[in-house]
């Protein structure tokens, strides 16, 4: 079953910065959420797939919509991405997302709208939102029903709260104005087995009660239909999503409630309601609606419009419905055509798509991969035909795989010049390692030159981890078990007001403890009395004491520090 | 009805010569492109040849 989106709201770009979220594992993760499934699925294939998406990416995307987009049809575009409970490239979370945001700035019209969703933060940390230049706010309340919440956002309902949450997107309305704050919950989730509710009315009623208490307070929250993925746990137990009635119905009582409340639709978005559904499908080879032909963008057709042309409309009838919508972005009377080769160098794919009967998985008998010759006999073989080749169809292979495979094409295309611009003539750059791997492809293709770069550069940025927390690393000193290092220094930051969840100090509370260090030192060690002799001595002072004390009790001799006997350096370090 | 999608809207086709997957499904690739590119002109469309390149907003 294909869950299609209830409502498509205006038009929309949505940018995901940080494609995976810090609220991870079984523990913490939403239940319909996948975004650090697909990390953990892509990581596991070993494509190169980062957690951090790279400015650069984010300005191409951008500058590219701003250049096609003549109708100015975009108006917002959301940075959203995952959770962030400690820091991202060193960034807390308004930070990272309030960068981004600010070296997209140049490459947007829009930027003005531009907006932030994901999280909930202190009113403090929504101010820096603020000052970004963000205008716009997507406190996500995921589901409305308190039990559920704690049940499908457990990270959330741990780091944060469900009340500390709604009270939070209140403050965000003092700061941003209550129209700019958009809480997202997931339409249907409330459904999904086994905790879900077991009755549409049962859902709407919860879902109906969570639009009244934010649109009371003017605050105009938005859903996302949910799209059952098939690696979550709710997406597992729950194929078919939520039933069509639900979402019928749900529609009703969003518009109710918002005329109840005298609320209009939510900035960048337009009425929600059947036939209402707007798609930005409207750029075709470089044309935006209202160009070509001379013909303005019209409306498209409603229900009832499209029910009559289904049962009743001839064929001749149809075509010519047909030509006036292509004469709208095309010359009527032009046709183009390409010829074309798809070039299969391997069919070897670990994608298994249900409709291929193509691929082969790695190490099953009948897999091939082309040598560079026959790749290369194949595109001479289609310009001797017509042209040139369009495609390299690459298909998905492990990293280490696709880097042999395409590392000498690209080196020899670029010896050979002309296949170099056929592979690059498709519009879709195929991105490529910048060395070859391996002593034999070194010998055969001429490495490009390795640039020096500046730190912060877009290599340390694809760093795939530097997303995650770190687990809390500790040591134990005399008994107490401390956090070190990057865990200290966090723990350290986070015993401010800005740590949202205490999970530092939650994880080091509930951890075993750790093994002593020098085990056979520590059974030797002074005794109480004479380490807590001590007072306020200095560490010199303490270190001296003890040492001596310890070679007392164990009947070592006095030797010089710098010996290089084991007993005198042991005794000069007790601890 | 080789024709009719560019009766019901489309405006441009590609002529592959070679596409295995397809083949594999059960596709046939007929290579006779000059035949197969009288139909559009039969049919009154001026044809042209699509260059495979970067669209003119992303070259500048």
């Amino acid at each position: 079953m294909e869950t299609a989106p209830t409502i498509q709201w205006g038009y929309l770009i949505y940018l995901t910065v940080l494609r995976l979220c810090q609220y991870f594992g079984a523990h913490e993760e939403c239940g319909f959420c996948d975004i650090n499934h697909n990390w953990r699925q892509h990581k596991k294939e070993g494509r190169p797939y980062t957690g951090v998406k790279p400015v650069e990416d984010v300005l191409e995307a951008l500058t590219i919509i701003d250049r096609y987009d003549d109708a100015r049809a975009s108006k917002a575009y959301t940075l959203t991405g995952g959770s962030v409970t400690s820091t991202v490239d060193g960034l807390a979370e308004a930070d990272f997302y309030g960068a981004t945001r600010r070296r997209s700035r140049s490459a947007s019209r829009s930027a003005g709208s531009a907006r932030s969703s994901r999280r909930r933060c202190r009113a403090r940390d929504v101010q820096r939102y603020k000052d970004y230049g963000i205008t716009i706010y997507h406190p996500n309340y995921e589901v409305w029903d308190k039990r559920l919440f704690s049940l499908i956002s457990p990270g959330k309902e741990r780091y944060v709260g469900r009340e500390e949450w709604h009270r939070r997107i209140f403050d965000a309305a003092e700061v941003f104005g209550a129209r700019y704050v958009i809480p997202n919950f997931v339409a249907g989730v409330e459904m999904a087995k086994p905790f879900g509710f077991e009755t549409v009315d049962e859902a709407i009623a919860s879902t109906t009660e969570g639009l009244d208490y934010f649109m009371s307070r003017g605050i105009t929250p938005r859903f996302t239909t949910w799209c059952p993925e098939p690696t979550t746990p709710l997406g597992r137990d729950n194929p078919d999503g939520a039933p069509l009635e639900y979402h019928i119905r749900l529609l009703e009582a969003y518009r109710d409630t918002a005329e109840k409340h005298g609320l209009k639709p939510p900035p960048g978005y337009g009425v929600a309601g059947a036939g209402n559904a707007v798609f930005s499908g409207q750029l075709l080879h470089g044309r935006a609606p209202g160009r070509g032909g001379g013909a303005g963008m019209t409306s498209r057709i409603g229900v009832d419009e499209a029910r009559a042309l289904w049962e009743d409309a001839s064929d001749e009838e149809l075509k010519r419905l047909a030509q006036g919508v292509r004469a709208r972005w095309h010359q009527p009377d032009r046709a183009t055509y390409m010829v074309m080769r798809i070039i299969n160098y391997t069919n070897v794919c670990v994608a298994q798509c249900d409709y291929c009967a193509f691929y082969v998985l790695p190490n099953q008998d009948g897999g091939y991969v082309l040598s560079r010759e026959d790749v290369f006999a194949k595109i001479d073989e289609l310009v001797g035909v017509r042209r040139r080749p369009r495609r390299l169809q690459r298909r998905l292979q492990p990293a280490a795989a696709a880097r042999l495979l395409l590392r000498p094409l690209r080196v020899g295309a670029r010896a050979l010049r002309r296949p170099g611009r056929v592979l690059r003539a498709d519009d879709r750059r195929v991105r490529l390692p910048r060395r070859p791997r391996g002593p034999e492809l070194r010998r055969r293709c001429r490495a490009p030159p390795r640039r020096r770069r500046p730190l912060g550069d877009r290599r340390r940025q694809r760093d795939p981890d530097r997303g995650l927390p770190g687990p809390a690393r500790q040591v134990e000193v005399h008994g107490r078990r401390l956090l070190r290092g990057a865990a200290r220094d966090r723990r350290e930051r986070d015993e401010d007001d800005r740590d949202d969840g205490d999970r530092l100090r939650r994880d080091a509370g509930g951890a075993p403890r750790a093994p002593a260090a020098r085990r056979a030192i520590s059974r030797t060690r002074p005794a109480a009395s004479s380490r807590s002799s001590a007072g306020r001595t200095s560490r010199t002072e303490r270190r001296s004491a003890a040492a001596r004390s310890w070679r007392a009790s164990t009947g070592g001799t006095s030797r010089s520090r710098g010996s290089s006997s084991t007993t005198s350096r042991t005794s000069a370090r007790p601890f | 009805m080789r024709s009719a999608r560019l009766d019901y809207g489309a405006d441009d086709f590609d002529l592959p010569i070679e596409d295995e997957v397809t083949q594999k499904a059960g596709a046939t690739i007929d290579l006779d492109l000059e035949g197969l590119l009288a139909i559009p002109r039969a049919l009154g469309y001026r044809v042209e040849y699509r260059r495979a390149e970067r669209p003119a907003a992303l070259a500048s």
